[in-house]
């Protein structure tokens, strides 16, 4: 082999600690390089994370001068919807999207590269990313490196398969309905979906999903996702919403403790029905750490009526907002959309979502701006709201029945699963899963914190003191993949 | 004091007269009441009028602000006053009084100024004149068979015949800057996002409206927007900072700007030949003042972008007539709504959440276009609207065909809608009168965030080539 790293030494490392041994010279990108590539190649066939390899270019790259930046070196991936690369593909995971290479780099990618990370490779997803389990006809299911039997989450599941495999110390991921802290939920790693607005979607698309999503990454520590925030957040010219106020530095930010917090914890579901017991224990030992750091901690619910909720966000942003976008791409590709080029599930979603009317959609942002509404009221008592990220511990692959065209079959369970995520999306809130509770099986099991609009600063302070507090970094050493 | 020295103030001069204690703020309301009672059987401006409350608060202590004092009129959409009704100017939407304040009127009332009443507006704002079923007809104050221009209409006519310095308006296709232009007020719809619908909306028109004021002086318009750019949490997302008090920034000149001019439509249509020369002429006074001009259009698709408006547009209707129709279990019809609102109703109903994202999508890419071009283009010049102010019943709102009833607006609202669409900037100066006496406005457009470059050109212009003395003609 012709790496002069050994993976346990690579492994040790997230990736500011990777960025620092070849800003002192200690090891040179092509090392850290192959470094990664050679783990890709070991593990891969087992978690099926990465599902584009651009090896080559990524090789030639970390031989040529880079870019001064806070990860300048760094081995990274991207997830297989949006960030895109000049060179590589991106399919959502479907085979109604030709694989062919983009034309030129997005906002993010480029300022993703301008940081020095070096991307070699595209991650694993459900189709279009419309679940919470990473398992795609096109490319098969990604595995969970804690329990290759268990669902990696999603949709960034092959990113968070990847990160906590060892193979990357962070991937790009992005979130419309959690899928950057479900998969940071399953794979325990750490996973921030921004404020709406603190970073650009450019150049070819707006909003995301009309400021329903988000991007980011999934990373082994706290630093790394401040700095990877500091590294892609502002406006770019043309952007339709300005991104909120915000610290100079966040991963200045996290080296100061955060004030006294007042915290709500929740421990059921919004209708108030019971979530599994790791659930519960994983968002009670988290409640218990932050009062142990001093902060204060009660149990409360924000005033959120569930059914009105999740109407507006499956049939409104869900169904109608996939409609849009396939429609969208046969008007890109000029190939019509046909059953026979999507998945079952996908397919119904989409039949649903072309029924959705205008007034109805209006109405569901109506319904998005009084939740938001309510939480800044709730917002107003506490600073910081915690719940489970998911309503149990990861499910096996092969649970959720995607194939089926039913969607009481295929889609429904997903939102028993997803209790809490996909109400920061309507919102626009920041929100952070923190891996600090594993179960019995030793799958880990995530907790949820959100902060108000335009707060991320309070979450990655939050998170930077309990990640002192009770580390995991040694538990990723206990994957063996 | 008397009649012609209340009006001879703007809203700021006004609110000194009142910390000087020349006048008190009882007097200055008792001013208003006066004028509305007297003005408003010819001018229709004011469909709602809380005299007692307006003297009331006139009495009682005040929040020290730049308005102190300062009585001001709201328009007949959103600025929610617990108590009073809100009806946008329909015949659907019942005159409950509403429960909740509006966040906007909160920003007013911090600012000292003093609501009184409610103003005209064309049912739920959709038309560039003030006529409506429910209220009947607004005036222009410069010649009373002229509409007042819309939908912010009642406001502009208030202003401009001296009732208040300053009113409420509000914006989703022009509706602050075409009454402006027709009335010869300083009107400005500001970023997205730069004020906040709370408590009850969120991002009105999905994003395209934005509240604001109508003045007489380009330091009322920038005191306003002190006052109103505020951001409550809840808001689903918030405008670029504001570069400072915009009231200190117009004190400063603006750097040497380079500003881009159209003297026609985007399709080549020309304009009334007396806006044509009104547009040139601004052009030329700005070339004076050593800024550097040229005439030069942005790479819109202009075409493309209306329809996209349309869509967005429409959709809110048919959502707003849903909701109302849930609320009151009375369904939209000509019964109760006009034949235009029914026939954008029923158009509206069949745009589908595809669609209607795709429109939204469509004016975000043509956002980063225009964004490209203000890389090297300060201030865009354009004119308000086509023609001078047209005469009132020009429109038959009567008519439930859209293209037929819709037709008299083609050429007269020429750019408006794209500030909206690109949630940019633009502010109408009155800088021009046409031969016949009427306000020719002129439109000064921004990239998002340039408010301040925006207010600076104003001031400027508006001590080179100033309008103030032009209200003591109004005669009505």
């Amino acid at each position: 082999m012709g790496w002069s790293m050994a993976f346990a030494e690579y492994a040790s490392y997230d990736g500011l600690g990777l960025a620092a041994l070849i800003a002192k010279k200690k090891v040179k990108p092509i090392e850290l390089m192959e470094a990664a590539i050679a783990r890709a190649e070991a593990v891969n066939p087992k978690i099926n994370a990465i599902v584009f390899k651009d090896y080559d270019r990524a090789k030639q790259t970390a031989k040529g001068k880079l870019p001064k930046g806070p990860f300048s070196g760094v081995p990274f991936l991207l997830k297989d919807i949006a960030g895109n690369c000049e060179g590589m593909p991106t399919r959502n995971a479907s085979a109604f999207i030709p694989p062919i290479p983009m034309p030129k780099d997005d906002y993010l990618v480029g300022k993703f590269k301008a940081s020095g990370l070096i991307p070699f490779g595209k991650t694993n997803t459900p189709e279009f990313g419309l679940v919470a389990t990473t398992e795609s006809k096109l490319y098969g299911p990604a595995r969970n490196p804690w329990n290759l039997e268990h669902s990696t989450g999603g949709s960034s599941g092959g990113s968070g398969a990847a990160v906590a495999a060892g193979i990357v110390p962070l991937a790009h991921a992005n979130d419309g309905g959690g899928s950057i802290r479900i998969p940071a939920s399953a794979n325990g790693l750490v996973g921030l979906k921004p404020s709406r607005g603190r970073l650009s979607h450019g150049p070819d698309v707006g909003e995301s999903l009309d400021g329903i999503a988000n991007d980011l990454v999934v990373s082994r520590s706290v630093r790394d996702t401040a700095a990877a925030l500091d590294a892609v957040r502002g406006m770019m010219p043309g952007d339709p919403v300005a991104e909120p106020p915000g610290p100079e530095s966040y991963l200045a930010a996290i080296r100061r403790k955060p004030k006294t917090l007042r915290v709500a914890v929740n421990l059921k579901r919004l209708d108030g029905t019971a979530l599994h017991p790791d659930s519960v224990a994983a968002a009670k030992r988290a409640a218990k750490l932050c009062e142990e750091l001093g902060h204060h901690v009660e149990e409360a619910t924000p005033n959120l009526h569930l059914p009105t909720l999740l109407d507006a966000f499956v049939g409104a942003f869900w169904m109608g907002g996939l409609a849009a976008g396939l429609d969208q791409v046969a008007a890109l590709t000029g190939q019509p959309l046909t059953k026979q080029l999507l998945e079952p599930m996908t397919w119904a979603m989409y039949q649903e979502g072309k029924k959705v009317t205008a007034s109805q959609y209006v109405r569901a942002k109506a319904v998005s701006n009084m939740a938001s509404r309510e939480m800044a009221r709730f917002h107003e008592t506490y600073d910081v709201w915690i719940t489970p990220t998911l309503a149990r511990p990861p499910e096996r692959n092969g649970y959720f029945r995607l194939d089926s065209e039913d969607l009481d079959i295929s889609f429904r369970p997903q939102l028993e699963y997803v209790p809490f995520t996909w109400v920061q999306n309507m919102t626009g809130q920041p929100a952070m899963n923190i891996p600090l509770y594993w179960n019995k099986d030793n799958l880990p099991v995530g907790t949820q914190f959100v902060a108000p609009f335009g707060d991320e600063e309070t979450l990655l302070r939050l998170a930077a003191q309990l990640e002192k507090a009770q580390p995991w970094f040694h538990r990723y050493a206990e994957i063996k993949v | 004091m008397n009649f012609t020295e209340y009006s001879g103030y703007d809203a700021l001069g006004l609110a000194a007269l009142i910390v000087k204690k020349k006048i008190s703020a009882r007097e200055a309301m008792s001013e208003a009441i006066a004028r509305a009672e007297a003005q408003n059987p010819k001018l229709n401006a004011i469909v709602f009028m809380d005299a007692d409350g307006g003297r009331a608060a006139a009495k009682g202590k005040l929040p020290k602000g730049p308005f102190t004092g300062v009585p001001m009129l709201l328009k007949d959409m959103r600025a929610n006053v617990a108590g009073w009704p809100t009806r946008s100017g329909s015949r659907m939407v019942p005159a409950t009084p509403a429960t909740a304040q509006s966040n906007t009127v909160t920003s007013f009332k911090a600012a000292g100024l003093i609501p009184f009443g409610k103003t005209n507006v064309p049912e739920f704002g959709i038309l560039p004149t003030t006529e409506c079923k429910l209220y009947g007809a607004a005036h222009n104050p410069w010649n009373l068979e002229h509409s007042p221009g819309g939908s912010s209409g009642g406001s502009a006519a208030a202003v401009a015949a001296g009732i208040v310095p300053i009113a409420h308006a509000t914006d989703g296709g022009g509706s602050i800057r075409i009454p402006a232009s027709a009335c010869g007020l300083v009107g400005m719809k500001a970023s997205r996002g730069r004020v906040s619908q709370g408590p009850e909306a969120g991002d009105a028109t999905s994003g395209l409206s934005m509240d604001g004021v109508v003045t007489k002086s380009v330091r009322d318009t920038a005191a306003a927007l002190d006052a109103l750019s505020r951001i409550d949490y809840g808001d689903p997302y918030w405008a670029p900072p504001a570069e400072g008090s915009y009231l200190k920034g117009i004190k400063r000149k603006p750097k040497r700007l380079r500003i881009a001019f159209s003297t026609k439509m985007m399709n080549g249509t020309a304009h009334d030949p007396e806006v044509t020369a009104a547009v040139k002429k601004t052009a030329k006074l700005c070339e004076g003042l050593g800024h550097m001009v040229e005439e030069r259009d942005p790479p819109l698709d202009a075409g493309g972008l209306v329809n996209a408006f349309s869509t967005v547009w429409c959709a809110n209707v048919a959502y707003q007539l849903d909701m109302l129709e849930q609320q009151t279990g009375v369904a939209p019809s000509l019964q109760v709504v006009e034949g235009l609102t029914l026939g954008l109703y029923h158009m509206g109903k069949a745009v589908s959440a595809v669609a209607l994202t795709q429109a939204r999508q469509m004016m975000m890419r043509e956002g980063r276009k225009l964004a490209a071009w203000y890389e090297t283009t300060d201030v865009w010049l354009t004119a308000t609207l086509g023609r001078p102010p047209m005469k009132l019943g020009t429109i038959n709102v009567d008519e439930t065909d859209i293209q037929k009833g819709f037709a008299p607006n083609f050429g007269y609202v020429p750019f408006t809608s794209m500030q909206n669409s690109t949630g940019t900037p633009g502010i109408n100066l009155p800088l021009n009168w046409s031969k016949d006496g009427l306000p020719l406005g002129v439109q000064f457009c921004a990239r998002a965030g340039g408010e301040m470059t925006l207010l600076k050109l104003a001031a400027e212009l508006e001590k080179a080539s100033p309008w103030a003395h032009r209200y003591s003609q109004v005669r009505i």
